[in-house]
């Protein structure tokens, strides 16, 4: 916990050029997760055997 | 992993969590896809029916498919390792022009983006920009088309209620109440990659985001707390000239006093 509250204060610290750079990867990740495969996968239902 | 049991609540549980099916859920819960949702018993049948090869093998399909899934993400994402850095600017840079051919008025960086001067990188999908419009010759209504106009005929796409601007999605947002009138009137002058831009105040970000309430607002609320990032005397002052001391005494006593 604390460890996580120290790793947020020191990206807080950040200038915010450097805070762009991270901004720009999570949206990235999330535009990649959103556009994935495995989400769809999640929603489909599964046919019944037996 | 247990299965669920024989009653409805595997049903009621996945209609909490806003799921269409006990089979969504469990594939939520991550459950094996081709499990029984019923009883352990009615599993051990089926698996004496099929046969465990054909179980074991069917498992393993899905199993190289979701792999396969997993590498192409993890693939794609690795590609976008470098970002569009000069996005944010080129973004701010259209706005500064637009403000300078006098189609919009004063504007500050709000939401996400705008906590993120404050506040750890946070996760968004657009930026939310506080504009004043100025009002159309001879009448007394802002309109946002001028602005559409001038941003989709320099090559800008309009996504629902968001216009990408320089890769980022903008929402161009008129103040709607004395709030956000003062919030961008106070709004911080500041410089993003030598483009001057302007920023919302930490106070006026905290109390936009309690008075629109939504949980992530209020999660932001709580973020700029615990890394205190805010002045408590301003803040009071923002709160109590907007009448918003009942709404936050209500999250104090919900979020803070535990």
């Amino acid at each position: 916990m604390d460890r996580d509250k120290e790793r947020r204060k020191r990206l807080a610290s950040l200038p915010f050029s450097e805070k762009l750079k991270i901004l720009e990867k999570l949206r990235e990740r999330s535009r990649v997760i959103a556009a994935s495969g495995l989400r769809k996968m999640a929603i489909r239902q599964p046919k019944r055997i037996g | 992993m247990r299965p669920m049991g024989k009653g409805h609540g595997g049903s009621v549980f996945a209609g909490l969590l806003g799921l269409r099916s006990k089979w969504e859920l469990r594939l939520a819960l991550g459950f094996q896809a081709h499990g029984s949702i019923g009883s352990r018993g009615w599993a051990r049948g089926r698996q004496r029916r099929l046969g465990r090869c054909m179980i074991s093998s069917r498992r393993s399909a899905r199993s190289k498919q979701r792999k396969r899934a997993s590498a192409q993400v993890a693939g794609q994402i690795s590609a976008c390792q470098q970002p569009h850095e000069e996005a944010m600017k080129a973004t701010l840079e259209m706005i500064n022009r637009m403000q300078a051919d006098g189609v919009i008025g004063n504007y500050a960086i709000g939401g996400a983006v705008g906590a993120t001067f404050y506040l750890e990188p946070l996760a968004t999908a657009d930026v939310d920009i506080f504009v004043m419009l100025p009002l159309a010759p001879g009448g007394s209504l802002l309109s946002v088309a001028p602005l559409y106009e001038y941003l989709t005929a320099r090559g800008c796409r309009v996504e629902g209620e968001r216009i990408v601007v320089g890769d980022w999605p903008v929402q161009f947002l008129p103040p709607h109440d004395a709030l956000e009138q003062e919030a961008l009137a106070q709004a911080v002058e500041t410089e993003v990659e030598g483009i001057r831009t302007w920023v919302l105040s930490a106070e006026h970000l905290i109390a936009i985001a309690l008075e629109t309430g939504r949980a992530k607002d209020y999660a932001r609320i709580v973020h700029f707390l615990e890394q205190d990032a805010v002045d408590a005397d301003r803040l009071n002052r923002v709160l109590m000239r907007h009448g918003l001391v009942p709404k936050w005494q209500q999250f104090e006593r919900k979020y803070l006093e535990e």
